[in-house]
């Protein structure tokens, strides 16, 4: 395979802790589902087992997004030679990333938005997975309570939320569907302790220490975007440079990571 | 849902006619597949795990395909680079296409069989549908994939077949959704209406289930209870809140012998009424009523748009055969997967949504802001109107005269004089009169206790009479009337008054004038007064570009005046026959031409019209000569009405054009075979989303106003609050609940 597809080593675990910054993000709109999850659940254990599957739904939508959006990087550079794909990609990403990160560390601030103008309501859409969520009836065996608790999580993912988009973005650059999988598997584990704490109703940190842990989280991020961007400039470097070596970071080849799913 | 009564049937779920049905049948019917699907996952009824099923199917096949997707662009990424792929990515290769059959094969059951079986009902009315189409296709595609694995060569499609299955049955479940949007929030106002009530008799009260009042039947509203439905009230008097029927914010007295509309809210008295309209029969019934049917009468672009999708389908399906036969060389599956690219872009959903859900939603939308259409054809019109002619008694003006001042002969006498004037015009119900009475009571004129009146007597058409005791005793005969009642040439009168009387004819005003003892002791100049809004309607009128006329059978002085205060032309002294004519000649030589009036004295006017706009219809919503009715007495709806159907109009034409343009280029290029059918299933999304966008845009604004109405308390629902039954219940409340229930 003659491709300088670059591994990321250093980028999983700064993914990794961004994701966690997922969970204050979308504790508004994907906390207020994961404390429906557990809603119903008899105990605590089997409120944990909720809290999972429907992380893992998340998860999988994460995965799926990932891997569509690696695709398409790398038929993208089908066109134009794979390094000003990439590069082009990265840049991008760099980008959102950085603008994401500034805003998550509360340096950039929202511009105000107004709800309710569209005319459809989100409500209206999210009902069907609230619907999902609503407790077992008589007659539901534990199995498709589980899978509708899985669905519901594989639905949620789908939600549009900007960090997705950022990390999405960071996958495409990747211009491979297993990097891009893998990326966003990283970014979606990231999102799921806090939130999965937070469905189970368990307020493991003080809100100092969360304030704290989402400060570092948005400066992964801001980090990634970074180094994305150095990767970006770096692709396209050596692209103008024919010939020459590839650049230190991305020198590893990557062969198909054997596991699928 | 409730059904449309009559010939139509209406869709289960949206509340739309189903087009083609056989009439009112026990199933339900639904006017599409998304409204079936939406109905099933919808349903409310908690016991029902059908709906939840549905919903989970829904769900696992979004599951599976995501798979599919997956392995089908490992193997994609690995067709890149072909001629690298070694031992064990072949076999991969080999295992991923096992894997994706596997995978596709719940997604097409679950999701395929659903759109066979729409499909299939449909045929069997004899209609071809394009979900029978689409149907087929994936069908052939996954059956010709599945050969191809088996064989172990050839392309498979297995991730089109599931994401157009998806995708579709998405797409059908969005448009359902819009739909509902668009119609449902008047019915939702329906249901508003109280479950139950207090029924009275002999001097019992008990809760009964509101469904089975009758007409004839007495009911007790307490203070802050929504009034379950019409009655007149027997006993009490109190202030109702009518906003949610009439528009009209502030509270209205209201006492014995006086009309209540259910769903209205009595705010202080508590009161008993008689029945006079059974449940769903009342003013609000009729009002939905109407909707109802006009949401059924297609307008001029709708019944182009059926026109078009009557012959759409059996020719999409003739192309879809031609595109399949002419790539049938390149392989039965190339082939395939052309046609079926056909089939999703051109299916009519965009184009079928484009108008109706534009026109409903204006329907709706004006309803709920006390406009009513009797047509979507009405709401075509009133956009292309160029000219308004305006009635002037009881539309420009509130049809009530009011004193605008008065003479009297000796100012020393005023008090007594008006005093006098007052204990005459109290006791009739002349429109003058009750308005000279208004107006002096607010100035604080009331019985002096020195000149009494006595034998008291209204002359009908002419004027009041009495006999008049002085303090002296002396009585004498008063007379309150116009001149021709008093004959002034042969009373005495004043300079002043003389002089007021000459110029009020003049001006062509009309006069009350009181006399006794051979002298005309005061003068009252009676003019009838613009509404408040008025001058505001007919600027905003001016403002869209109208033409504007008032039609009045006054006097052309008066006329004068009144066009001096409007700055548009008043054409004065027209009989009936006049105005039809005049209403004639504005069609003519401006264009269509609306007819703005009370829906009852210029009737005629308004048959001659292109649009007839009662003002004021109030709970009468069915005045027939009028094609536009606005329940409240507000002028300011009138270009509020004609700036909506020009909204309409251009959404309707903004849906067309993107309806039409996006099939025929989408048509192009899936016919030279350069739409993948997933693509295509995609846009067809897309498509009917900015169609309901857009069409939803209408009704923006809105939630405001129905948040307001949603959010009144309704304690006359037993169920909502038990605590609040009275004790003379006498059914348990397990029986009440069984009784609402069925």
């Amino acid at each position: 395979m003659i491709d300088i597809i670059g591994t990321y080593p250093i980028e999983l675990p700064l993914v990794f802790m961004g994701g966690i910054l997922g969970s204050s993000h979308c504790v508004g709109m994907c906390g207020g589902f994961a404390v429906a999850v557990g809603y119903s659940a008899r105990s605590f254990s089997a409120n944990l087992i909720r809290q999972v599957l429907w992380s893992l739904g998340r998860i999988f939508t994460y995965a799926f997004l990932g891997t569509v959006a690696g695709f398409l990087g790398s038929r993208m550079s089908l066109g134009i030679s794979l390094t000003t794909a990439q590069g082009l990609l990265a840049l991008v990403a760099g980008l959102l990333l950085i603008s994401q990160g500034l805003f998550s560390a509360g340096i950039l601030r929202w511009p105000k938005r107004r709800f309710g103008k569209c005319p459809i309501d989100n409500v209206s859409w999210l009902l069907p997975i609230g619907r999902m969520m609503r407790p077992p009836r008589n007659g539901q065996t534990s199995a498709t309570r589980a899978a509708e608790t899985f669905l519901a999580g594989v639905v949620t993912g789908f939600l549009p939320c900007g960090l997705v988009y950022a990390y999405l973005a960071l996958a495409a650059a990747s211009a491979n569907m297993w990097w891009g999988l893998t990326i966003m598997v990283a970014f979606g584990f990231g999102t799921t302790p806090i939130m999965i704490a937070t469905g189970a109703g368990a307020s493991l940190l003080t809100n100092p220490m969360r304030v704290r842990l989402f400060r570092i989280a948005a400066w992964c991020i801001l980090l990634t975007g970074v180094l994305t961007i150095g990767r970006g400039f770096a692709a396209l470097g050596s692209d103008s440079l024919q010939g020459s070596p590839a650049c230190p970071m991305c020198e590893e080849v990557v062969s198909i990571p054997p596991t699928v799913q | 849902m409730t059904k449309v009564a009559g010939s139509n049937s209406a869709c289960d779920y949206c509340g739309l006619p189903v087009i083609g049905s056989d009439g009112p049948s026990d199933e339900p019917e639904f006017c599409c597949f998304g409204c079936r699907f939406a109905s099933a996952i919808m349903r409310e009824r908690d016991d029902d795990t059908t709906a939840r099923w549905t919903l989970t199917r829904l769900g696992l096949s979004i599951f599976f395909s995501m798979n599919v997707m997956v392995f089908t662009m490992a193997m994609w990424s690995q067709d890149i680079y072909g001629e690298e792929v070694g031992r064990l990515s072949k076999s991969f290769h080999d295992l991923f296409r096992y894997l994706c059959l596997l995978l596709a094969l719940p997604v097409i059951s679950m999701l395929g069989i659903p759109l066979f079986g729409h499909a299939w009902q449909n045929l069997r009315r004899g209609r071809l549908s394009s979900e029978l189409l689409i149907a087929i296709g994936v069908t052939a595609a996954f059956v010709f994939s599945a050969i191809s694995v088996a064989r172990g060569t050839g392309q498979i499609y297995f991730e089109v077949a599931c994401m157009v299955l998806v995708l579709v049955t998405l797409g059908r479940w969005l448009e359902a959704t819009g739909r509902l949007k668009a119609t449902a929030a008047l019915e939702k106002l329906e249901n508003l209406l109280p479950r139950a009530a207090r029924k009275v008799r002999s001097h019992i009260e008990r809760i009964v289930p509101t469904n089975s009042l009758v007409p004839g039947d007495y009911i007790r509203v307490r203070a802050g209870e929504r009034i379950p439905v019409d009655c007149r009230i027997q006993n009490g008097c109190t202030h109702v809140d009518e906003q949610l029927f009439t528009g009209e914010s502030l509270p209205v007295a209201r006492g014995t012998g006086d009309d209540l509309i259910g769903g209205t809210v009595n705010i202080e008295g508590d009161i008993v009424g008689e029945v006079t309209a059974g449940p769903h029969e009342g003013s609000f019934g009729r009002m939905l009523e109407v909707l109802r049917a006009a949401r059924s009468i297609p307008g001029q672009y709708q019944r182009l748009a059926d026109r078009v999708a009557q012959w759409f389908v059996p020719a999409v399906a003739l192309f879809a055969a031609i595109v399949f036969l002419a790539y049938a060389e390149k392989g039965i599956l190339p082939a395939v997967m052309c046609a079926l690219s056909v089939v999703l872009i051109a299916c009519p959903c965009a184009l079928g949504l484009a108008t109706p859900l534009a026109v409903w939603s204006a329907l709706s939308h004006a309803a709920r802001h006390q406009v009513l259409f009797r047509n979507g054809a009405a709401l075509e019109r009133l956009a292309e109107v160029k000219a308004v002619r305006f009635d002037k008694t009881g539309t420009l003006s509130d049809g009530s005269p009011s004193l605008t001042g008065y003479t009297i002969e000796s100012p020393a006498d005023e008090d007594r004089v008006l005093s006098v004037a007052w204990q005459l015009t109290e006791s009739s119900t002349h429109v003058f009169s009750q308005s000279i009475a208004k107006a002096l009571e607010h100035k604080g004129i009331r019985e002096d206790g020195v000149v009494q009146l006595k034998d008291i007597q209204t002359i009908p058409g002419q004027g009041v009479e009495a006999t008049l005791l002085d303090d002296d005793g002396r009585p004498a005969s008063v007379r309150l009337g116009s001149d021709k009642f008093i004959d002034v040439n042969e009373t005495l009168c004043s300079d002043d008054i003389r002089q007021s009387l000459e110029t009020a004819r003049h001006n062509g005003v009309a006069i009350v004038l009181l006399a006794w003892r051979g002298r005309v002791r005061s003068l009252f100049l009676m003019e009838e007064s613009l509404r408040t809004e008025t001058v505001s309607a007919i600027e905003s009128c001016k403002k869209l570009g109208l033409d504007l006329a008032v039609l009045t059978g006054d006097q052309q002085r008066r006329a004068k005046r009144l066009a001096d205060t409007l700055q548009i032309p008043v054409l004065g002294e027209l009989s009936p026959t006049d105005k039809s004519e005049e209403i004639q000649r504005a069609r003519l030589a401006v264009g269509p031409t609306a007819m703005v009036g009370d829906g009852i004295n210029d009737a005629p006017a308004m048959a001659y019209s292109d649009v007839g706009i009662a003002l004021g219809c109030g709970a009468d919503i069915t005045r027939d000569s009028a094609s536009v009715c606005i329940i409240s007495d507000d002028l300011d709806r009138i270009p509020w009405a004609i700036d909506l159907a020009r909204s309409t109009r251009r959404v309707v034409r903004q849906n067309l054009f993107w309806a039409f343009g996006y099939n025929s280029i989408g048509m192009t290029l899936a016919a030279i075979g350069l739409l993948n059918p997933a693509i295509a299933a995609l846009l067809m999304v897309v498509s009917s989303v900015i169609v309901i966008v857009n069409s939803l845009r209408l009704q923006a604004g809105s939630e405001v106003d129905e948040q307001f109405l949603l959010s009144r308390d309704e304690p006359s629902n037993p169920e909502d609050s038990p605590t609040e039954l009275p004790a003379i219940v006498d059914s348990p409340k397990d029986s009440f609940a069984a009784g609402v229930a069925g």
